[in-house]
């Protein structure tokens, strides 16, 4: 395959259509807009207007701008962008790895691929997008009037674009040269855009490569993340400020919400992490160009970048994260109609991995030769900060447990992005181990690693977010159902394409190489696949966001996810409803029924969960028991059977051996019996009794028929031994009246148990 | 209720500050401002024109002056921004009441907040260094580092945190001419300081010869001097407007604020120079 469009006009291309796009849906929409107001008028249509006069007033309104909610769409709207600009660059990374040589783009374009994309995600999407989802909602969630340096809050933003620009130029200036020397051939002036290239380096930047190469691009992108830098520094400053004195009456620190705790937390980490790399960033600006010494060999070498890197490095991947669990902690319990499990330890487990995150930086060094003793210890640490990361994951499941779950979209995103972090969790445990990380450090499986976490929790919780939030930020109502959908799309594509990379890492591919050995293929198709669906539901997410902002039915009632019933109706949405009302006339409801978010009645809400507890572990406990007693006569049973075969010739023995062997045991047949047994009198009894109320029939003993039916074809091809003609017809015989023994065994023992013992299945 | 928009997303567009019935109160009376995003301009022109000198440099179609030029621009427009920002924030308020307890607390924690970002800005340096320290030590022939100059210089910033303390003091008694003429002293040493560094690097670079690229030490010590000699250099600027402001009357006992904030800054550049001085100029004089 091999693709003759030049890559370069390809993203930037691929980047207006988007953008065309979206206005063409935003147009269609304007026009579909037929809602009817709640006082039965038909309802004025949004401004889409691109008169002089209206737009001129539209661009000073937004450049002068300095109240928190405009500042705050300013930042979703910039983080959207550079996450369109970023994906692009991610779908054709996996574009180029559907095939095994580097033929759809080339090797020096992978790379610069990844470098872009890895930069204009972890910069410039998500600390943006959540910086700006802070700036909307943390006032209002705390009840200040704005955040506490209004003016400080908009150049901190307004900071930012010209920083995405100054380190992505090389991209823009590729395409001017060549646009330009289209028409006007070889000039100076194409030959000054020319001049620029995208870098090709990673995200880490490492030296000496980054000391080494000369494309001047380089220095812009090293000055456009010291930009983005101060400008991420200041509104970290902003927001702690404004948490520590603008909290409203009655906001304490006991019951300030989970969000603006994480939002603090990141910020503490922001202004003690970014300014090292800031100053890295200009002892490396220096090294280029002026000629120090910083970086050199001779000077602190590598190894001082790598160290000021991931001292920065590691804080900042719980910069990014720590915001999308508080969103987590702030969603779920609306859905599950049950307040947060735990609140206390939810936010020391916050503050904890805050200042945890400064000591395990050397994690991402174990190979540059460190002492071992000094690895080990981070290894420690490493391990450590999984703790607190553990903490919030089983609050979270706490809370969810015995909730009345509503599968709303936002839950979707929620239990699913629950489910990815524990996968990422775990492997990142893992790599934490040196021998373990010294295996695969340079693998897929980092990437499928740390892409649960920033493909899986923290866009799964923005878009959550931005649906939970939509009726406030719009007035509208998104399509439901079109949500759930992309929602869905979402988890699966992104999960089917990093847990497909974290196998390709097991199988050590070294990442950030653009060709791989042909046997790699068809996992890596999967993953594409995988990447493809995650970009269509993106899309999916931007038209639904789009064609609801102007055709959306408008909201009626403020209380639009039922919140008031569990009393978690919180201050933004008071807020909400109060300018409704204000604006709108629109008066507050009251559901039919109430209670609290927090009860002691079971399946209301809250568990009693030591209560709960014991019936599931002794039913679980007789269950086992009464299973593994009617495994062992099923078992006894089937061994019957087997005998028969055996002794007329059509099953052979010596497959038990093969079993021991496989779990490698001594292959005899003796010890594989052993184990049959033993598997038939746990592992088939467990699953039997797991899924016995799903298997047709009314008594255990049909049911146990049915199942042994089922499992049988395994059996059939796990001990087959060569079989042919009239004996494998005879072995498939003995195989199903065996099993039936089984089964047989199994269902009236059950039965026996149930009727006699009084046990539960 | 207004059939001019289904739902103001947000804040109404500025020219609708008129009795605006359709826009949340807590919009209307909201402010507006352009400077900040003069300033972000500005910042912006700053580093396009730095990034213009590299670019010129390599592709050799441009002269870099006009990176040079393009960049003073910016450096003249963020300045002019943060002075219409200043002016716009708090001298247009001016001598009006004691300050609000809460405000103060406000910006003294800001101001400390900067200072540990300043931390980390200090503290990449200073692992450098003790990169380099921590090798053959030392590296290459040092210069010499300890002087007369150099303990002056010390003494200097010493003192004007001592002064600038003083300053403060005779502020919250109320005696405000004290309070000038300490603030008055303060900022004569710290211009004092300047010239002594800028002496300092004279004597260096042009009668020893020590180029910034010189070598492995060389890296560290004019970064370390260069960044601590901005530092200096923004607070001088700082305690002129502190100065400027205290002339015309816009301190007194109660309203301090920014008396307290610049000092903190002040007091935090000195004790960075001290630990400086301790590590860097001492500390490469000693060896094992
Ligand atoms: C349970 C907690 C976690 C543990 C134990 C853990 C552990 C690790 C380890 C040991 C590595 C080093 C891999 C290497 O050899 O390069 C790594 C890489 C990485 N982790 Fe995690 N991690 C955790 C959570 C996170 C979180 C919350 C993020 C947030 C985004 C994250 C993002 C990353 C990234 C981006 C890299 C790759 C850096 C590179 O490009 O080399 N990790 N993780
Ligand atoms: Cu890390």
């Amino acid at each position: 395959m091999s693709v003759s469009v030049d890559p370069t006009l390809l993203r930037v291309g691929l980047f207006v259509a988007i953008l065309g796009g979206c206005l063409a849906v935003a147009a269609r929409a304007r026009e579909h807009d037929a809602s009817v107001r709640p006082d039965g008028g038909a309802h004025a249509r949004r401004d889409l207007s691109l008169e002089v006069a209206s737009l001129k007033r539209g661009v000073k309104r937004w450049l002068t701008t300095t109240n928190h909610r405009d500042i705050g769409l300013l930042y979703i709207a910039f983080g959207t962008t550079a996450a369109l600009w970023g994906g692009i660059d991610g779908m054709m990374i996996r574009t180029e790895l559907l095939v095994p040589a580097a033929s759809v783009w080339n090797e020096p374009t992978y790379n610069e691929l990844f470098t872009a994309h890895g930069i204009t995600m972890l910069f410039f999407f998500v600390t943006p997008v959540f910086f700006g989802i802070g700036n909307y909602f943390l006032p209002l969630l705390i009840g200040a009037d704005d955040m506490a340096f209004p003016r400080l809050n908009a150049i901190g933003f307004w900071l930012l674009p010209p920083s995405l620009l100054l380190a992505r130029a090389g991209l823009l200036s590729e395409v001017t040269a060549k646009t330009l020397g289209f028409f006007v051939g070889e000039n100076p002036v194409v030959r000054f855009f020319g001049a620029l290239s995208e870098p090709a380096l990673g995200w880490t930047l490492y030296v000496p490569l980054s000391t080494q190469m000369a494309n001047p691009q380089i220095d812009l992108l090293l000055l456009g993340l010291h930009l983005s830098g101060i400008a991420t520094t200041l509104a970290a400053i902003n927001f702690v400020v404004t948490v520590v004195y603008e909290r409203g009456e009655g906001v304490t620190w006991a019951n300030l919400d989970i969000f603006s705790w994480t939002m603090l937390t990141t910020s503490g980490l922001v202004i003690f992490a970014f300014p090292i790399l800031g100053s890295a960033i200009v002892m490396l600006l220096l090294d280029r160009n002026v000629g120090t010494t910083f970086y050199a060999a001779e000077g602190g070498g590598p190894l001082l970048w790598q160290h000021l890197f991931w001292f920065f490095g590691h804080p900042e991947v719980y910069i990014i994260f720590l915001p999308a669990a508080g969103l987590m902690s702030l969603i779920l319990p609306k859905f599950c109609g049950r307040k947060l499990f735990g609140y206390q330890f939810v936010v020391y487990s916050t503050l904890a991995i805050g200042v945890l995150s400064f000591g395990v930086w050397v994690h991402h060094m174990f190979m540059t030769g460190i002492d071992p003793r000094i690895r080990a210890g981070f290894m420690v640490t490493t391990i450590a900060v999984a703790i607190p990361s553990a903490i919030k994951v089983f609050n979270w499941m706490t809370t969810i447990w015995d909730g009345s779950v509503r599968l709303t979209a936002p839950m979707i995103l929620c239990v699913s992005a629950i489910a990815t972090f524990v996968i990422a969790g775990v492997t990142g445990i893992f790599l934490a181990s040196i021998p373990i990380n010294i295996q695969y450090n340079g693998t897929y499986y980092v990437v499928g690693h740390f892409h649960l976490i920033v493909m899986g929790i923290i866009p799964f919780m923005m878009v959550a977010a931005s649906y939970y939030w939509y009726p406030i930020i719009t007035g509208r109502l998104f399509d439901r159902r079109l949500a759930r959908f992309q929602a869905t799309l979402l988890v699966v594509g992104s999960t089917i394409t990093f847990t497909t990379l974290v196998i390709l890492g097991l199988f050590e591919l070294p990442r950030r190489i653009a060709a791989y050995p042909a046997v790699y293929a068809p996992l890596q198709q999967v993953a594409t696949i995988g990447a493809y669906l995650v970009g269509i539901s993106v899309l999916l997410w931007l038209y639904n966001m789009l064609w609801s902002y102007w055709a959306g039915p408008p909201v009626e009632d403020a209380d639009v996810w039922n919140l008031k019933a569990t009393e978690q109706f919180t201050r933004e949405w008071q807020w909400f409803e109060a300018r409704l009302e204000r604006e709108y006339g629109i008066e507050p409801t009251e559901p039919a029924t109430v209670r609290p978010s927090s009860t002691a009645v079971p399946g209301e809400g809250s568990p009693a969960i030591s209560t709960q507890f014991r019936p599931i572990v002794s039913k679980v406990a007789e269950n086992t028991l009464v299973g593994a007693l009617g495994g062992l006569v099923g078992t006894l049973l089937m061994t019957g059977v087997l005998s028969s075969g055996a002794v007329i010739g059509v099953f052979d023995v010596a497959a038990f051996a093969d079993l021991a062997g496989l779990i490698g045991l001594p292959q005899d047949p003796l010890v594989g019996y052993l184990v049959f047994l033993a598997g038939g009198m746990t592992l088939w009894p467990l699953l039997f009794v797991t899924i016995a109320r799903y298997i047709p029939g009314r008594t255990q003993i049909t049911r146990g028929l049915w199942f042994a039916t089922i499992v049988v074809a395994g059996f059939l091809l796990a001990f087959y031994t060569g079989q042919t003609g009239l004996e494998l017809v005879g072995y498939v015989a003995f195989s199903i009246l065996g099993h039936w023994a089984y089964g047989l065994g199994l269902g009236l023992t059950l039965q026996y148990a149930i009727y006699n013992w009084d046990v539960e299945v | 209720m207004s059939h001019s928009e289904v739902f103001p997303i947000t804040s109404p567009p500025a020219s609708d500050h008129g009795p605006a019935v359709d826009s949340p109160p807590d919009a209307t009376d909201h402010h507006r401002s352009s400077w900040p995003v003069v300033g972000a301009a500005g910042a912006a022109t700053l580093y396009a024109g730095v990034a213009l000198v590299l670019v010129a440099s390599a592709a050799g179609t441009v002269p870099p002056v006009l990176g040079v030029a393009v960049a003073v621009g910016g450096g003249i427009l963020t300045a002019v921004a943060l002075f219409g920002w200043l002016s716009e924030a708090f001298l247009s308020r001016v001598a009006t009441g004691p300050a609000d307890a809460e405000t103060r607390r406000i910006h003294v924690t800001t101001m400390v907040l900067f200072l540990a970002t300043d931390l980390g800005t200090f503290g990449a340096l200073f692992v450098y260094y003790g990169f380099i320290r921590a090798g053959t030590w030392p590296p290459a022939e040092l210069p010499p580092l300890i002087g007369s100059l150099i303990l002056l210089n010390t003494l200097v910033l010493v003192a004007s945190s001592l002064t600038f303390h003083a300053g403060h003091n005779a502020l919250e008694r109320g005696e405000r001419r004290r309070f000038l003429a300490w603030v008055g002293v303060t900022l004569l040493l710290g211009l004092v300081f300047l010239a002594g560094q800028v002496l300092e690097y004279y004597e260096f670079v042009v009668l020893e010869g020590v180029a910034v690229t010189g070598g492995v030490f060389e890296s560290a010590f004019f970064g370390l001097t260069g960044l601590h000699g901005l530092h200096v250099a923004l607070g001088v600027v700082l305690i002129g407007i502190v100065f400027v402001r205290g002339v015309r009357g816009a301190y007194g006992p109660e309203r301090d604020t920014s008396v307290a904030t610049v000092g903190l800054y002040w007091h935090f550049v000195d004790a960075v120079w001290l630990f400086l001085v301790a590590v860097l100029y001492v500390g490469a004089a000693i060896t094992f």
